[in-house]
């Protein structure tokens, strides 16, 4: 279940793919420390290559004891971003992306989600190039080559500067930029997991007609649609202190935590208010709610896999936070909330 | 603490010789390989060869098996690679069925629609599997609490006998005892469903 | 023993074979048994059933199609040479969760019905256990060995309370939601691969 994919360098990069400018013509990594602007480059380069590439293949991630994978399906024309990602294992589910907009389907149930991604990527001005910070949190250097998937790949080993964050080992394909393989690196020096291509076809023919036709093919389907409202954690009555070294706010939504449509019994639950940090490389969710006895009950701090997990109660209100980070960062942002007085 | 494959002992049996071992493996994962398999394919009538073809390369690969990840990892990764090879065989085979080849197009067949299942077979068989998920449904809520408990916490949670017997408060020697039992009562429900015919036997 | 009786205790021996939970008894009599026996075979068969349902209901099959696909592999198994590669696998590096570790620790999330456990003011809770276990190494976020410490990492022996988990054992539906939360936001397809999908792949987070 807290299976991730790879390490989500968005953030640094989304004011580039936001923009939609062509490939950069950046070059492959040579071995050795590198400077901070080649890191850059090589991180653009993976981050176009998801963006800009067409390719097709099976994606297998796994870690904290389980696997799972995917057959996943990617097009891009022009300004139009295409995908179709399709489980492999547990209850058949398919998401289909047209840019911003992304149904999840569920043909078993006859459910389809309906959300626009839009606002989940609006990042502050301060992550344009020169100022993204990653370089001090992270050391990012070239490992070499191997072969993954059928491919030639640069090998990337980023090490966290410190206990708060994790390290990867990335992968990517020599030609294109593309992401093949990725891995979480613990404290220790463990892996807590992989996701990588076993096979991946780099430059298939842009399909994007079979997204889209599966987009509009919703007959017979109980459509649900989750409403996300931006919001400030001022507004809603809190103060952040100190928060882990590092990591800045990227985004505070107000929305409901339950699958659209579920009510319970009551009626819909009160809403979420959902906070967002990175540092860059990783992210942290902190979710605040009123408290309440019969649903928050069991205190949790537990790392599985790449993912750590802290639930808490605070005074008359329940704090969660999710974090791809190990577990004692999440205790410094649930530590930084304050209630502010009236 | 690290604790062991619960397929080690099988697993260490079959590549010492013991082929009822890995057969044993077999039944334990056919279904859940099957399911990836025909997702990966979508054609029905290709997931039994492709299966079978997965478990003999596996049988086959077993001396490399030394246990870094767990077997059923390692045989999920044989599927995936099996089904891909089998896949691209396809495409260059002139004698690929009609059924095959219908509407396929890389990998892609959304001119299907969406609600047909990739794994159904007759109306029948759709038929038998609801009943057994019933019947199995059934069978464990007339379970008595401790043996509930037992099985869950083992099929479910995935949990070992150990972290059951501290959960449970009770020695593991209940813990076996509970699950052997619960199994026992599940089993006795399924047996109408699961009876062989003449010929058709275990 | 007489393989052709198989009694009670064999059958219990052959369920605790299929959780892995033989404890030092070698497998070889099950086996054997197994290949003699249609009923052990059939039992086997029910009970890998019984726990694919009650995980995922998709994969209840019909029991002939079972049967066909195990029989043709056998006969397969025999026309292949016989593979001979012993010794003991490797220990595994995926660490796993025990409950004493986590009973001490404070926080134990078992699946929706139980109750979490809470030491009482210190005092682990008494553990019948058999045998000889060590305490489960916890996650401590000291001495990395990737990393250079800075300063402003704070001494954290709360930290040591984490303790690693298995995937299969955290199973909350309620943090499940929280989770894909989470990754709407966490991992987009920056990189090429849909993490937020991925997450949570082995769990149903379908609205009902």
């Amino acid at each position: 279940m807290f299976l991730r994919a790879v390490a989500p360098l968005t953030l640094a990069w989304a004011a580039f793919a936001h923009a939609g400018p062509a490939c950069g013509q950046a070059s492959a990594p040579s071995a050795g420390t590198a400077p901070q602007s080649e890191v850059r480059a090589w991180l653009l380069r993976i981050h176009a290559a998801a963006s800009r590439r067409n390719f097709q293949g099976t994606f297998v991630v796994s870690g904290g004891g389980g696997v799972a994978s995917a057959r996943i399906s990617h097009f891009c024309e022009g300004p139009n971003q295409y995908e179709r990602i399709e489980s492999l294992d547990g209850k058949q589910r398919r998401v289909y992306r047209h840019n911003d907009v992304v149904h999840t389907v569920w043909p078993a149930s006859q459910v389809a989600m309906i959300e626009q991604r839009g606002m989940l990527s609006s990042f502050p001005a301060l992550l344009q190039a020169g100022d993204d910070g990653i370089g001090d949190w992270y050391d990012v250097r070239a490992e070499g080559s191997e072969r993954v998937a059928g491919h030639d790949a640069d090998v990337l080993a980023v090490r966290a500067r410190d206990a708060l964050r994790y390290g990867y080992r990335l992968w990517a394909d020599r030609a294109s930029g593309l992401l093949l393989r990725a891995e979480v690196i613990g404290e220790k020096g463990d892996v807590l997991e992989t996701s990588a291509f076993s096979d991946v076809v780099i430059g298939v023919r842009p399909q994007p007609e079979t997204v889209l036709q599966a987009m509009r093919r919703l007959d017979g389907y109980r459509v649900v649609r989750p409403i996300l409202t931006p919001t400030r954690l001022e507004s809603e009555g809190w103060v952040v202190r100190q928060i882990a070294p590092g990591f800045r706010q990227v985004s505070c939504v107000s929305r409901q935590i339950d699958p659209p449509g579920e009510t319970s019994g009551a009626g819909a639950s009160p809403p979420v208010i959902q906070s967002i940090y990175s540092d860059g490389l990783t992210y942290v969710s902190v979710f605040i709610e009123p408290f309440r006895p019969e649903r928050h009950t069991k205190p949790v701090l537990a790392a599985v896999g790449a993912t750590s997990t802290l639930t808490q109660r605070q005074g008359d209100w329940w704090i969660t936070v999710i974090g791809d980070t190990p577990p004692a960062t999440l205790k410094m942002f649930a530590a930084a909330l304050e209630r502010r007085k009236p | 603490m690290n604790s062991p494959d619960a397929d080690a002992p099988l697993v260490e049996r079959a590549k010492s010789g013991d082929k009822t071992a890995f057969e044993m493996l077999v039944v334990k994962y056919q279904r859940r390989i099957e399911r990836l398999i025909g997702r990966m394919v979508r054609d029905v009538d290709l997931v039994p060869d492709i299966a079978q073809e997965t478990f003999i390369r596996a049988y086959r690969a077993l001396p490399q098996f030394r246990g870094d990840s767990a077997f059923y990892t390692w045989l999920y990764r044989i599927a995936v690679n099996t089904a891909k090879k089998s896949l691209m065989e396809l495409k260059r085979d002139p004698l690929v069925t009609e059924a095959a080849r219908a509407g396929r197009d890389d990998d892609d067949d959304d001119r299907r629609p969406d609600s047909e299942p990739s794994d159904a077979a007759t109306p029948d068989a759709v038929l038998a599997s609801k009943q057994i998920a019933a019947a199995v449904n059934f069978a464990v809520e007339a379970l008595s609490e401790e043996l509930r408990q037992a099985i869950t916490l083992r099929e479910i949670e995935g949990l070992s006998y150990e972290e059951i017997a501290a959960l449970m408060n009770c020695p593991i020697g209940t813990v076996r005892s509970r699950i052997f039992r619960a199994r026992e009562a599940i089993a006795a429900r399924l047996r109408p469903l699961l009876d062989t015919r003449e010929g058709d036997r275990w | 023993m007489a393989m052709d009786a198989f009694d009670e205790s064999a059958k219990e021996r052959l369920s605790a074979l299929a959780d892995g939970e033989l404890d030092g008894i070698e497998p070889g009599s099950a086996c054997a048994a197994w290949a003699r026996n249609a009923a052990v075979r059939e039992d086997w068969h029910a009970w890998h059933l019984i726990g694919d349902v009650l995980r995922s209901e998709d994969l209840a099959s019909d029991p002939g199609r079972d049967r066909q696909l195990c029989a043709a592999i056998r006969a397969r198994l025999q026309q292949e040479p016989v593979v001979l590669a012993p010794g003991a696998l490797a220990a595994p590096r995926r660490a796993r969760w025990t409950v004493g570790a986590a009973v001490a620790a404070g926080c134990v999330l078992v699946v929706g019905t139980f109750a979490v456990l809470r030491p009482s003011d210190g005092t682990a809770p008494a553990v019948a256990v058999q045998g000889e276990r060590a305490p489960v190494a916890t996650v401590a976020a000291v001495e990395p060995s990737m990393a250079i410490s800075a300063s402003t990492v704070p001494p954290s022996p709360a930290a040591n309370e984490a303790v690693v988990a298995d995937v299969r054992l955290i199973r909350d539906a309620q943090l499940d939601r929280y989770l894909a939360a989470h990754k709407q936001f966490a991992g987009s397809s920056a990189l090429g691969v849909p993490s937020a999908f991925l997450r949570s792949a082995t769990v149903d987070t379908a609205p009902r």
